[in-house]
């Protein structure tokens, strides 16, 4: 087990800056996944991290020892791949036993290692098949397996789960989370899938271009989201996001959205009257018959989902989703009208995006 | 108004039956004949390596063999075997060698980045179409010069160097279809670059070494000009010479020249029956591409 | 910063070595071979500028076998790719009535040409061989000619050589076929093409690459033609088989003119460079899209 530390890191494909100098320290132990849309460089930083990928500029530590210049091997890591990339000509137990034997493991050695894995990930009647042989979800173990045999200081996942159903995928992200809490691992987790993140991880790093949004637990980055960007990617369906602009009130500083509704913000905001904000309200904050100040417009797409149902309303020109019981009975095309509390709402400034308070 | 419409279609089904079943019989017809045409030669052949002068002259070249002789065929053996000898000996290597290289260099263009990457594949793939003609004469010289006429050496590289560039268009083409990934976690179980071609990359392209293993031995064994011109002592003498070699010994004794071809022709035809899928793939794989 | 990669060169090197100096050197060497007046393999080599090619203009064996190869190369070009699509176009299932006609349809493809050799020239042989024999047992004796006189000898070899040609196109040309998507021909069918519209439409475009190796294959094998021409008539009679290839044979290992012989070794390069390389270019540009 080991601590992972980015210094600095930059990563540039000829003259395309993929990584925009990075910093990031992942403590030992830690479940660490990495967030962001696709194309966010949240791929490369990983293969960074396995020693795949060259650093064009800047430090990569594990351990607190520098590893640039170690291959994979060296850096001891352990990693499983989106295709789970089993070797297709192998048996399992030949696919697990690969590392140790090309780590000249003795051979004793070796098969009670792989045995153990196999009975921690429950895959001990599968050791004589071929990969092909398998379903995803075992294919999915297997690829844990030959990851774990090896007692690696760190493990990395570059999207494992999303070759499967989604029914599979949250068993199999039950099961990851449960190993990690088994061996204690150091893990570095890629993913597009905020529920994914948010879930599994101890921290989660919101990448988007190459930089670092967010770092922060999941709750931190759904309660405080530090711009925009986070406010948006975490949280479903995604944060309302209204242009407003800041307008004096009987009981401190509102924001006006557009067609004249108004919302109370929370005090203590740096805003000035008149300033341009981005007003961010979560959808399931923004609900009928609460207390609060009410938002009213007309119900313009309702998305019944079992428990609850998704409204679209219509604010003068903004659309605004809002999360209503199941049981009630919305329209489309009629008028419909929700609530927010001040403390729910998000204030980010207009031009950068940044959240204030 | 329905009905009429059906049975109009009806009809015209019934039509288009007809004239499919005539467009099938011609079809076949056809096929057999020319199939027929295309397999006479081998038939004529083959017959007449198990007759007699004798029984040619008198009976006639289509006529049921009268004795029948399949003698023939070990006076052909006899006289072929020195040749057969060498011919194994130049193709076994010579394969193993066409298979080593050409994946190994594969390897590399297809899951490397350097320098000159594509340049290099381009140059290997246009040196299959040179004409051996233009090669002939300078490997010829080089060889005399070295020392290494006239032996089975000099065969062996030449038949590599020539053969190389195909399989690596081949190669290349089925190391383009293996996941990149596998290569990544072969590395991360610490693999070196060698390890993940020869334990993961080459065993996986066994259908298209297996492929390859036939159409080089096809190729390579029928080989003739390199033969003739790079060997001169009967031992070193491919079967491809030494048939030309076996026919001007028996000139005019047409049923033992029969027996000789194909004796000389039977290792590839045998491959080529057993092994046709592979052999038809492997063309497929270098050939016909998007 | 970067550290050298050692890896790709160590995997290169035996093909480049065995490529480039077995392969590439004598490319150059028998230019510059071929500026040269040689005769014998230890003889003094003296530079003669284009002398040797001046004289092959001249050289009445020459344009002989120049010609052959021209007509050669016009025979294949139209008659092999066209007996092939036809054949494989018929012979596109899988059926075993199919499959035992291809069998023995691709069978001359596993035949050396010393093989090819000796079946045609039995084949031909006068009187007493196969054709003859079956045009007399067949009662049409006035059929028979002497295939391998002046007159028909260039077109029997042709046949000959034709013979293992078509079996090979006939490969490429179903692999081709075999390429065509099935919804593509349902949906051609669907909008009412059948018959010979369906083939000059849909199936022959789509044949287009599978075409272009037909042809550029037949070509080269025109062009390069030797071996056929060595076991069967040795250029004879009277040349009137002689082709380049056997040519380049003849002046450089029997009358030992190695720059006279590599002359014509330059000029079936460069024949084959105009039609070959249109054919690689569109296959370098397809490889380029397979190796980015």
């Amino acid at each position: 087990m080991a601590s992972v530390e980015l210094r600095d890191v930059r990563k540039a494909f000829g003259s395309v800056e993929i990584i925009h100098n990075l910093n990031l320290a992942v403590s030992d132990g830690e479940f660490l996944t990495l967030v962001g849309p696709s194309g966010c460089g949240k791929s490369t930083l990983l293969r960074m991290i396995a020693g795949l990928e060259g650093v064009s500029d800047g430090d990569v530590l594990i351990g607190g020892q520098r590893v640039n210049q170690l291959n994979p091997r060296e850096r001891n890591i352990s990693m499983v791949f989106q295709s789970y990339a089993l070797y297709p000509h192998m048996t399992v137990r030949q696919n697990m036993n690969f590392n140790l034997e090309l780590a000249r493991v003795p051979k004793h050695e070796a098969a009670a290692k792989v045995t153990a894995a196999a009975q921690l990930l429950e895959i001990s009647d599968l050791l004589d098949r071929r990969p092909a042989q398998l379903s995803g979800g075992q294919r999915q173990r297997v690829a844990m397996g030959r990851a774990i045999v090896r007692n690696p200081d760190v493990f990395l996942f570059d999207e494992p789960l999303s070759n499967l159903d989604a029914k599979l995928r949250v068993q199999m992200r039950a099961e990851i989370k449960e190993l990690h809490q088994k061996v204690g691992t150091t893990a570095i987790y890629v993913t597009h899938d905020q529920i994914e993140a948010m879930t599994l991880s101890d921290r989660i790093v919101v990448l988007n271009r190459g930089r670092v949004e967010q770092i922060g637990t999941p709750l931190e980055l759904y309660r405080r989201p530090a711009n925009t960007f986070v406010a948006a990617f975490i949280g479903s369906p995604s944060m309302n996001l209204l242009d407003a602009v800041v307008a004096p009130g009987r009981d401190g500083p509102r924001a006006l959205i557009d067609g004249g509704t108004s919302v109370r913000l929370p005090s203590g905001l740096p805003v000035t009257e008149g300033e341009a904000i981005t007003l961010g309200l979560r959808p399931e904050h923004v609900v009928p018959g609460s207390d609060g100040d009410v938002i009213a417009g007309d119900a313009k797409l309702v998305e019944p989902t079992g428990a609850l149902t998704h409204v679209v309303f219509q604010v003068g020109r903004q659309k605004i989703t809002s999360m209503v019981d199941g049981d009630v009975q919305v329209k489309e095309g009629e008028p419909f009208q929700a609530a927010i509390r001040p403390d729910a709402v998000h204030v980010f400034e207009r031009a950068s995006g940044s959240r204030l308070d | 108004m329905t009905a009429l419409v059906s049975e109009q279609q009806l009809g015209e089904t019934r039509k288009l039956k007809a004239g499919d079943l005539a467009r099938r019989f011609l079809r076949i017809a056809f096929l057999l004949l020319a199939t027929f045409i295309f397999f006479v030669p081998i038939l004529g052949s083959a017959l007449t390596a198990v007759r007699t002068v004798g029984d040619i002259l008198n009976n006639g070249a289509w006529a049921l063999p009268q004795p029948f002789q399949p003698d023939n065929f070990l006076a052909a053996w006899r006289g072929l075997w020195p040749y057969f000898r060498a011919s194994v000996i130049v193709t076994v290597p010579s394969i193993v060698g066409v298979l080593l290289i050409a994946s190994m260099a594969s390897y590399a263009i297809s899951r490397l980045r350097f320098p000159g990457r594509l340049p290099i594949f381009f140059t290997l793939i246009a040196l299959s179409f040179v004409p051996i003609q233009v090669q002939l004469i300078p490997i010829f010289k080089l060889f005399n010069a070295i020392g290494l006429f006239d032996t089975f050496y000099a065969l062996i590289i030449v038949q590599i160097m020539r053969h190389v560039p195909f399989a690596v268009l081949v190669m290349t083409g089925f190391f383009n279809t293996v996941p990149s990934e596998l290569r990544e976690a072969a590395k991360v179980d610490g693999a070196s670059e060698w390890t993940v071609y020869w334990r993961i990359f080459l065993p996986l392209a066994r259908p298209a070494l297996a492929a390859l293993l036939v159409l080089e031995f096809t190729w390579i064994w029928n080989d003739l000009l390199w033969g003739l011109v790079l060997a001169q002592s009967n031992d070193k003498r491919p079967v491809t010479v030494g048939i030309l070699t076996f026919q001007g010994e028996h000139t005019l004794s047409w049923p033992l020249i029969a027996a000789g071809a194909v004796t000389a022709a039977l290792p590839t035809v045998l491959v080529f029956l057993m092994f046709q899928k592979h052999f038809i793939r492997g063309m497929t794989m270098g050939a016909v591409k998007g | 910063m970067a550290r050298i990669n050692f890896a790709p060169w160590l995997f290169l090197a035996p093909a480049l070595l065995i490529c480039g100096f077995f392969g590439g050197v004598p490319i150059v060497q028998s230019l510059i071979l071929s500026l040269h007046d040689q005769t014998g393999i230890g003889a003094p080599a003296t530079f003669v500028g284009l002398q040797n090619y001046l004289d092959l203009m001249q050289d009445r064996y020459f344009q002989d076998a120049f010609r052959n190869t021209l007509i050669w190369m016009a025979a294949f070009v139209v008659g092999v790719p066209s007996l092939a699509t036809l054949l494989a176009v018929l012979l596109n299932s899988n059926s075993w009535f199919e499959s035992l006609c291809k069998t023995v349809l691709f069978l001359p493809i596993a035949l050396s040409f010393s093989v090819i050799g000796i079946i045609w020239q039995w084949i031909y042989q006068p009187r007493i061989g196969l054709l003859d024999q079956a045009l007399t047992t067949l009662g049409m004796g006035g059929l028979v000619q002497a295939w391998l006189g002046p007159d028909l000898g260039l077109a029997s070899v042709i046949i000959a050589a034709a013979w293992t040609q078509t079996s090979f196109s006939i490969v490429i040309v179903l692999a081709g076929l075999s390429g065509i998507s099935r919804e593509l021909v349902e949906a051609a069918r669907v909008d009412g093409a059948n018959g010979w519209t369906m083939f000059w439409r849909i199936t022959l475009p789509l044949l287009r690459p599978a075409m272009m190796i037909v042809v550029s294959s037949a070509l080269i094998a025109a062009l390069q033609s030797t071996e056929i021409v060595l076991t069967m008539t040795k250029g004879g009679p009277f040349g009137t088989t002689d082709v380049l290839g056997y040519r380049m044979y003849i002046e450089t290992f029997w009358n030992y003119r190695f720059g006279y012989g590599a002359a014509v070794g330059v000029i079936i390069t460069l024949i084959t460079a105009t039609f070959v390389l249109p054919y690689l270019r569109r296959m370098i540009s397809l490889q380029e899209r397979d190796l980015r």
